[in-house]
């Protein structure tokens, strides 16, 4: 069957009858009207437009009031498909059916696939996007520009937004990111590491919690690009009158951040704490440890395990 | 890892070798190749007008650190 149509207008097709197999319904458009027999044959040797329920006991018939397909497709110069509208898919069935729009360049499928509830309705609307409905007309699922994502799950490298200008609003209540690297450690402390001027890497054996698995032997590992908030506090213990400085850094690959550098005041039992933030700039596999320096006095000075705690989340 | 990549590495890492080295033991050798070239292909350009400056440092040899 060949519809013959000026591109801006709108072609509907209809199943005759109701077919009880795999229903395959497919749309071949050119951007003019045929001339010849040859360019036919050209235009049904390539599918642009296809439609398939893929459902073997969905029952397709006239339009409206049963199961049915409808279809309109325009395009632009070279047959390239500029819009495709009007896309329906009914179903009456007492179970839901899923329904299928491709999109065939020849050298790739495009899809959109929906679940279609019982007595429900699928549409593709002035190529905005795949919108199903349950039997009252509400919405159950939709992709598109409208913003009107529900119950909506994507697999997959995903991207939200094409451009800086593009912002993302998120009215849920609960948000929550199970997989987003995020660690805390404490450490089981440790005596005699510096005081004579000796970097010395903060060991964190205990981790509180490693949410992706980036973090190892005292070591955040980065797993992709991104800024990434990081904060250390170290409480020290071993601190005497000689100490002439005291520095905690946090190291990644790509820089050294010294968040504390100086001398604080130790309590009635040599100890101190200081600690510091960061907002670091990280690549893929690029690694942040903690490491503190002191001076002025010999090698006695450490860590305890209160309060010695390295932390980070990916914030971008 | 090609003189260039490394090159480019030791403008922003401490130890080239050591990021490459953590790098394949935590993500395999194909991924870290793959991020290798990212790392090198976000910082070469930084790398490159650095290093036509006189003086021109490693971040080791800027941070006084033993190469």
């Amino acid at each position: 069957m060949i519809f013959n149509s000026n591109p801006a207008s709108k072609l509907e097709a209809f199943c005759g009858s109701a077919v009880t197999t795999d229903v395959k319904f497919t749309v071949f458009y050119a951007n003019m009207p045929p001339q010849s027999t040859a360019d036919i044959n050209k235009q049904l040797g390539t599918p642009i437009h296809t439609v398939s329920n893929g459902v073997s006991t969905v029952q397709i018939a006239p339009y409206p009031g049963q199961n049915s397909i409808s279809t309109a497709i325009t395009a632009g110069a070279n047959n390239i498909v500029q819009a495709i509208s009007g896309v329906k898919a009914h179903n009456t069935n007492a179970s839901a059916v899923t329904v299928t729009i491709q999109l065939n360049d020849g050298t790739a499928d495009i899809q959109f696939k929906a679940a279609i509830p019982a007595a429900g309705t699928g549409y593709y609307e002035n190529g905005a996007g795949w919108y199903v409905l349950d039997s009252s007309g509400a919405l159950v699922t939709a992709f598109g520009p409208d913003g009107a994502f529900r119950n909506l799950t994507v697999s997959g490298n995903t991207t939200l937004g094409d451009a800086a200008a593009d912002s993302l609003t998120i009215n849920a209540g609960v948000f929550s990111a199970p997989n987003l690297p995020a660690f805390s450690a404490s450490s089981a402390g440790a005596t005699n590491q510096t005081g004579d001027n000796t970097n010395a890497t903060v060991t964190f054996g205990t981790e509180i919690f490693d949410q992706g698995s980036n973090f190892a032997s005292s070591t955040f590992t980065a797993p992709s690009v991104g800024k990434f908030q990081l904060s250390a506090y170290v409480y020290m213990t071993g601190l005497d009158g000689s100490v002439t400085r005291e520095t905690l850094s946090i190291v990644t690959s790509n820089r050294t951040y010294t968040v504390f550098d100086g001398v604080i005041n130790r309590d009635g039992s040599n100890n101190a704490c200081i600690g510091g933030a960061i907002l670091a700039d990280m690549d893929a596999a690029d690694t942040a440890i903690v490491q503190i320096q002191v001076a002025g006095t010999t090698k006695t000075v450490g860590y305890l395990v209160t309060d010695t705690r390295f932390m980070g989340i990916q914030e971008a | 890892m090609t003189q260039d990549e490394f090159d480019c590495l030791a403008y922003v890492v401490i130890d080239p070798n050591e990021w490459e080295q953590h790098a394949i033991k935590t993500f395999g050798a194909e991924k870290a190749q793959a991020m290798l070239a990212a790392k090198v292909e976000r910082w070469w350009k930084e790398f490159k007008i650095a290093s036509a400056q006189p003086g021109y440092q490693t971040r080791a040899e800027r941070e006084c650190l033993p190469t």
